[in-house]
């Protein structure tokens, strides 16, 4: 059922997005400021190292998602979307 | 008396700028600033930042004593442009306080107390030594020179004076800022100094223990 499936990662990202605000301190920004799609290092967000070991947390503490490969963070951390994508996947 | 205050100093160094921050008040070299003060300290130390109209994000990511160093440094090095009279690596930092980073220390340690929620915080844990700030302020002022970092009860004017002579008398360093800065619970309280070689006719403080007392006692007196 797409629709269920879209209704829970619309929310998930929007969870996602307030829980990035909220963890990585980016209080000038609000939810709508986030692209889903856009890159959250380098040119988009321009998170730092710190924010991507905040991230990992992030991932195990609220969603019990471990990860140990720094490759595969790589891909899941590019955007709000492919951490949700990611979530959805193996919770 | 300790060895150092014996020591005779030739002086030429000058305080050319100073800054001060307490709670509903900050002093840039002399001139009173008000700021209303609520009782908490985070939301004074955001509420000034936002009056500077600066935009720096990296401020929101800081920790307490960082955030309280990286204001004083704003209010010190207005108006001074330190790149067009210095090379980077010209300039210290010579800090102390006296809590060191225990706030933050505190707060990682109630990250990892509990063994079933142990999830130390990297943004947190990143900010456990005091000397952190002066990295800060490095970054922001683009400073190069040696820095150091002191503990002590109180500040130590007459140490602190000597060792910035001693730093600028014996080394390639041209300038420094010297540096007070203390958070914890029971309160904050910050202190800086640009000391620079200047023509004596032109210096309106030498670094003097005398000198950096006078104003800091001004400023708590007020």
């Amino acid at each position: 059922m797409p629709i269920f499936k879209n209704i829970y990662m619309e929310a998930l990202i929007k969870k996602l997005k307030t829980e990035i605000i909220e963890i990585l301190n980016l209080e000038d920004l609000e939810i709508d400021d986030i692209n889903t799609d856009d890159p959250l290092f380098n040119e988009g967000l321009g998170l730092d190292s710190i924010d991507a070991l905040e991230l990992i947390v992030l991932m195990e503490k609220e969603y019990g998602i471990k990860i140990e490969d720094p490759a595969e963070g790589k891909k899941i951390f590019h955007s709000v979307k492919t951490m949700a994508e990611f979530i959805s996947k193996n919770q | 008396m300790p060895q150092y205050y014996s020591r005779k100093m030739t002086n030429k160094y000058c305080i050319t700028s100073f800054s001060m921050i307490g709670k509903g008040k900050v002093s840039q070299n002399g001139l009173m600033k008000k700021y209303a003060y609520t009782g908490d300290d985070l939301l004074y130390l955001k509420s000034i930042y936002k009056s500077l109209g600066i935009n720096y994000p990296k401020f929101y990511k800081m920790d307490p004593l960082c955030k309280l160093a990286f204001l004083s440094g704003e209010f010190l090095l207005e108006g001074i442009d330190l790149k067009s009279k210095y090379d980077p690596s010209q300039i210290a930092l010579v800090f102390s306080n006296s809590a060191s980073s225990l706030f933050t220390d505190i707060n990682h340690t109630n990250t990892i107390l509990d063994p079933d929620q142990y999830f130390p915080k990297p943004a947190v844990f990143v900010y456990t030594l005091p000397n952190i700030m002066l990295g800060e302020l490095s970054i922001r002022h683009t400073l190069k020179g040696e820095n150091v970092f002191f503990v002590s009860r109180q500040f130590d004017a007459g140490f602190m004076s000597e060792y910035t002579h001693d730093l600028l008398n014996t080394t390639r360093l041209k300038a420094c800022i010297v540096g007070w800065v203390d958070y914890l619970d029971q309160g904050f309280e910050s202190a800086m100094f640009l000391i620079e070689n200047m023509d004596a006719a032109k210096c309106g403080d030498l670094l003097s223990p005398e000198n950096l007392e006078e104003k800091i006692h001004t400023f708590a007196n007020l």
